[in-house]
């Protein structure tokens, strides 16, 4: 799990806690705008310290700031030349793929999950406010036990999650005869919660 | 929120039930947990019958209380309602409602998201949901048991 740890400590190293946080629900939820009562609680920092990330934030324009009213929202700025860029490395660090490690975290540790990844419109950056987090687990996981462990990943993702779970047999036997589902997965973007290429590799052979 | 809630925000509506109607449901149920353990359909497909037996349970708890479910979400409503119906515990209920979520996708997005593992686990949920809802049925509803049950 050297590689988890190392995803943690780098978005806190770029970011530092609370921008980390801000853009996390930011540019997780591009499609949306959030006002800054939102973020802060979604930030758990103080009022002042995510008003102050957040100008910085829209003075890069990084960030929109859109006044409405008496109220001021906040939301990702999609044209953002770096935009791309920095949601896949907020994604990994400190988007689905962090949220989905914590609330797996149990699992995890009961070594039950050979590899745990995300894939479709998350995976390939293509997500939209409407897009569920596709999550395919190979391991040896009961859904009975999942689903109480990813409700916690879908209220700080206000996004559902839709698992799939392949004991490593049957997703052995699936991929050998061919299966289009799994062998789309393979060949298409993903983000890892759990193991990486090289054990889906393992797996896959 | 109770059924008085539900029915206030008009997500079920009053429903007369009748003896016929929960066996008519019942044996809908038992069609399908019998349909979903065949071995040759696709884990997609089975997981869907054992989701549809899950449903019917639902509904029929839900008639027996007086009620059907209103025309939007009446999926969702139904396997929600099951909790203040049948008293079905919290974490059986959220695990058929990611289930219905999971079943849209399969049925309609992508073929073999299912495994079968899966399939056989919902069957096994579903199964013990059908002992739970009938032995509730028998308790709070003597009057709409099915006859042909026995018990």
């Amino acid at each position: 799990m050297g590689r988890d740890v190392h995803a943690d400590r780098a978005s806190r190293l770029l970011f530092g806690a609370v921008r980390r946080e801000v853009l996390a629900l930011l540019l997780g939820r591009p499609d949306e705008r959030f006002y800054l009562r939102e973020i802060v609680r979604a930030a758990g920092g103080g009022s002042g310290a995510v008003q102050r990330e957040l100008k910085q934030l829209v003075d890069a324009g990084l960030v929109e700031r859109e006044a409405s009213g008496h109220q001021v929202y906040f939301s990702a700025n999609r044209e953002a030349p770096i935009f791309p860029e920095l949601q896949a490395i907020v994604e990994k660090t400190a988007g689905a793929v962090d949220v989905l490690r914590a609330s797996l975290a149990a699992l995890l540790r009961r070594r039950r999950v050979d590899v745990a990844l995300i894939y479709g419109s998350v995976a390939s950056g293509r997500k939209t406010a409407r897009s569920d987090v596709d999550l395919l687990i190979v391991g040896d996981v009961a859904l009975a036990e999942l689903v109480p462990a990813l409700r916690t990943a879908e209220a700080r993702l206000g996004r559902e999650v839709n698992p799939s779970v392949f004991p490593v047999k049957e997703f052995q036997d699936k991929l050998r005869g061919g299966a289009p589902f799994l062998t789309r997965i393979l060949a298409g973007p993903r983000l890892f919660v759990a193991g990486d290429d090289r054990e889906l590799g393992r797996l896959a052979r | 929120m109770s059924l008085a809630d539900w029915l206030a925000d008009r997500w079920i509506v009053t429903h007369g039930p009748s003896v016929a109607e929960i066996a008519d449901l019942w044996a809908v149920v038992d069609r399908d947990l019998e349909d979903a353990a065949i071995p040759r359909l696709s884990a997609d497909w089975r997981l869907s019958i054992a989701y549809n037996a899950a449903l019917q349970l639902a509904t029929l708890a839900l008639v027996a209380e007086g009620y059907r479910p209103g025309r939007e979400r009446a999926h969702e409503r139904a396997i929600l309602s099951l909790r203040d119906t049948a008293g079905i515990a919290a974490k059986t209920v959220d695990l058929l409602d990611a289930v219905r979520r999971k079943r849209n996708q399969n049925s309609y997005e992508h073929a073999g998201t299912t495994s079968a593992a899966e399939a056989r686990e919902l069957h096994e949920i579903v199964m013990t949901l059908r002992g739970d809802v009938l032995r509730w049925l028998k308790k709070k509803h003597p009057a709409l048991y099915p006859p042909g049950l026995g018990g």
